[in-house]
């Protein structure tokens, strides 16, 4: 039961990497990028090509740089120029953005490797070993605890950059009153690059990370970008720090609802579980537990 | 949008046939609808005609959701799904096809209904990711053991075949008279209903709920009504998929179907229910269709859908980025600069 609950929270910091993902960009456009899930697919196949020249961390970080750049491409020639149209317009076109990268990567994948699809193939240089580590009476799944770690290490890098780096302060007034934040000389599109760039990044973090838990890279990693909506509803969309509670909410909904609830409604259940518990806390709190109440006028 | 052409009386604005253009599309459109197969009698080729015509259904009922009310939806799929194994099981129950799929329409609107609920208190992005919840509820929920007596489970469900009396209309030409036929009504109902009172409120909603509140439309209760109406046009166009196909499985209508349609309704023209439908229909289901096509014609094999994606994309892409109202206003545009030929509004 108790390394359940441990298992759940390990999960829940991959989720909660992923989320805050979401959260950066949500807070500087005030849109969700549902190509989000696809960028981490990519990334995961990415590390999985170059991964066996280059090995695990310089491998991982040749990744980082790659959907950097697509992340600011998505931002230059798709987002940008749709700011300011209705929202649902924009996350359509990011929809269709989630095609394209998903098209150009399967076309990839089937000419040059010759796989059918999104095949599941394991990594030939994992990130980290799969395996249990025992912690006093705790077993920890490596993988999970690794993963974990990541994010507490990327949570941390976040929270020093939004405290102390002038561009992160920049970003937090941005987010909190754009008018005035440019008018006492933050330049917008420096600070909406940024959020992209730091999106994109997140989206490698969690994608490999993902992927690694499964051995390798498969067409369910891009269920991560899904399976993070709950958590930033969870913890409101723009909360950062809600992403981790929401994250670790959702973790153990995914696990306990596996355990006790997967045997009556049978199997999956634990993975839609948290989507309906979304549901249910958006009834009632229509933003997200942590999420700051918008008032609206005529 | 161009401007020059005006209605001098007012029965001219409520009239539903308004254009010219509606007239000679009328006269020419709908006998060729029905005749066409008549001069290519091609199996292949009226199977693809009559998916267009059932995804562009399904369309419709998205616009008017999402073009009309502004509420947005990615349970499509599901809802589809629900409708085809509901009308399945009615008419394997003895109840006549014809009366088994608005009878399924009716009934899964019951499930539209509960998920529209959320959206009194939801709106746009949060409002998105909870109907993207009932999308893979559904999905999950149809594809457990329990509901295999429903689903057929790992294999396919069979529809008995689709009769009218003595007629037999379970195949080719037959089939395909009366998916035309259906789906026009259905268009000739939506289509009234958008330029009613009804219709009046949704777009009241759909550009400022809270001042259409103010003005006396009962917000709610629209939401809610553009919620049934589109489920329950899913509802028909999955039975009409499953009489069509004959079979239906899980794996027919998923979270790409409902991507499909809301690319449809993008592609074609948010907000112009029909002829908006019909044409993203036509490029959704025809375009891979003739990628496929081509593909195979030239020994090209196993790369279709990842070339279908990538075009996929780039036309929501461009559609947006360029033309955001879609196809129709793209036709629209050829049809202002043929009217003014040899001039034109800009330069």
């Amino acid at each position: 039961m108790i390394d359940l609950i441990i298992d759940g929270v390990l999960r829940g910091g991959i989720y909660a990497t992923a989320a805050v993902g979401y959260v950066i960009l949500y807070r500087s456009i005030k849109v969700i990028n549902l190509a989000y899930g696809a960028m981490a697919l990519l990334a995961a196949y990415l590390y999985w090509m170059i991964s066996p020249q280059l090995g695990p961390l310089l491998g991982f970080l040749a990744v980082l740089p790659a959907t950097a750049i697509l992340a600011i491409v998505a931002d230059r020639a798709v987002v940008r120029p749709m700011l300011g149209e209705p929202v649902v317009q924009i996350i359509a076109a990011t929809i269709g953005l989630s095609y394209l990268i998903k098209g150009a990567l399967l076309l990839v994948l089937q000419l040059i490797y010759g796989m059918p699809g999104y095949q599941l193939v394991p990594y030939d240089v994992p990130l980290l070993p799969r395996g249990f580590i025992d912690l006093g009476a705790l077993r920890l799944d490596v993988n999970f605890f690794g993963a974990f770690l990541a994010s507490v290490a990327a949570f941390g890098m976040l929270w020093v950059f939004y405290k102390k780096a002038p561009l992160g302060i920049a970003m937090r007034a941005m987010s909190n009153d754009r008018p005035s934040a440019i008018a006492f000389g933050v330049r917008p599109t420096e600070s909406i690059a940024t959020s992209w760039i730091l999106a994109g990044l997140l989206a490698t973090v969690s994608g490999v990370f993902y992927a690694n838990t499964f051995g390798g890279p498969s067409g369910s990693v891009e269920y991560i970008g899904i399976k993070t909506l709950p958590v930033i509803i969870l913890g409101g969309l723009d909360s950062v720090g809600g992403a981790l509670v929401g994250g670790l909410i959702v973790g153990v909904t995914e696990v306990l609802g596996k355990l006790f609830l997967d045997p009556y409604l049978g199997g999956g259940f634990g993975e839609v579980f948290p989507l309906l518990l979304m549901v249910a806390v958006l009834l009632v709190r229509p933003y997200g537990l942590f999420g700051t109440e918008r008032i609206e006028r005529v | 949008m161009p401007a020059g052409v005006f209605f001098e009386k007012y029965e001219k604005v409520l009239a539903f046939i308004k254009w010219p253009i509606h007239k000679v599309a009328l006269l020419i459109g709908l006998p060729v609808a029905f005749l066409w197969p008549l001069a290519f009698p091609h199996d292949y080729l009226i199977r693809v005609a009559i998916w267009i015509i059932v995804w562009s259904l399904a369309a419709a009922g998205f616009n008017l959701l999402f073009g009309l009310a502004g509420q947005i939806s990615l349970a499509q799929g599901a809802f589809m799904a629900l409708g085809a194994f509901t009308s399945i099981h009615l008419a394997t129950n003895g109840i006549h096809p014809f009366i088994a799929i608005p009878i399924a329409g009716v009934i899964v609107s019951g499930a539209g209904l509960l998920f529209g609920l959320p959206s009194l208190r939801l709106k746009e992005l949060y409002l998105l990711i909870s109907t993207l919840a009932a999308q893979f509820f559904f999905d999950w929920f149809l594809r457990t053991e329990q509901m295999a007596w429903f689903t057929g489970g790992a294999y396919a469900k069979y529809a008995p075949p689709l009769t009218l009396g003595p007629l037999d209309l379970s195949y080719g030409y037959p089939l395909y008279l009366t998916v035309v036929a259906i789906a026009a009504l259905h268009f000739y109902a939506v289509a009234n209903l958008g330029r009613s009172y009804i219709g009046r409120a949704l777009k009241a909603v759909r550009d400022r709920d809270i001042a259409a509140e103010i003005i006396g439309v009962n917000v709610f209760k629209y939401k809610l009504l553009a919620f049934v109406v589109s489920t329950y046009l899913a509802a028909v166009a999955g039975g009409l998929w499953a009489f069509a196909l004959r079979s239906v499985s899980v794996e027919s209508f998923t979270l790409l179907t409902s991507l499909e349609v809301l690319a449809a309704v993008l592609i074609g023209g948010v907000g112009r229910i029909i002829w908006g439908s019909l044409l993203g229909a036509l490029f959704v289901v025809g375009v891979p269709e003739a990628i496929k096509y081509g593909l195979a014609t030239f020994g090209v094999r196993g790369v279709d859908i990842a070339l279908r994606d990538v075009i996929f994309g780039s036309l929501i892409l461009a559609f947006l980025l360029l033309e955001p109202l879609g196809l129709v206003e793209l036709l629209r545009k050829v049809k202002e600069r043929v009217r003014l030929f040899p001039f034109r509004y800009f330069a």
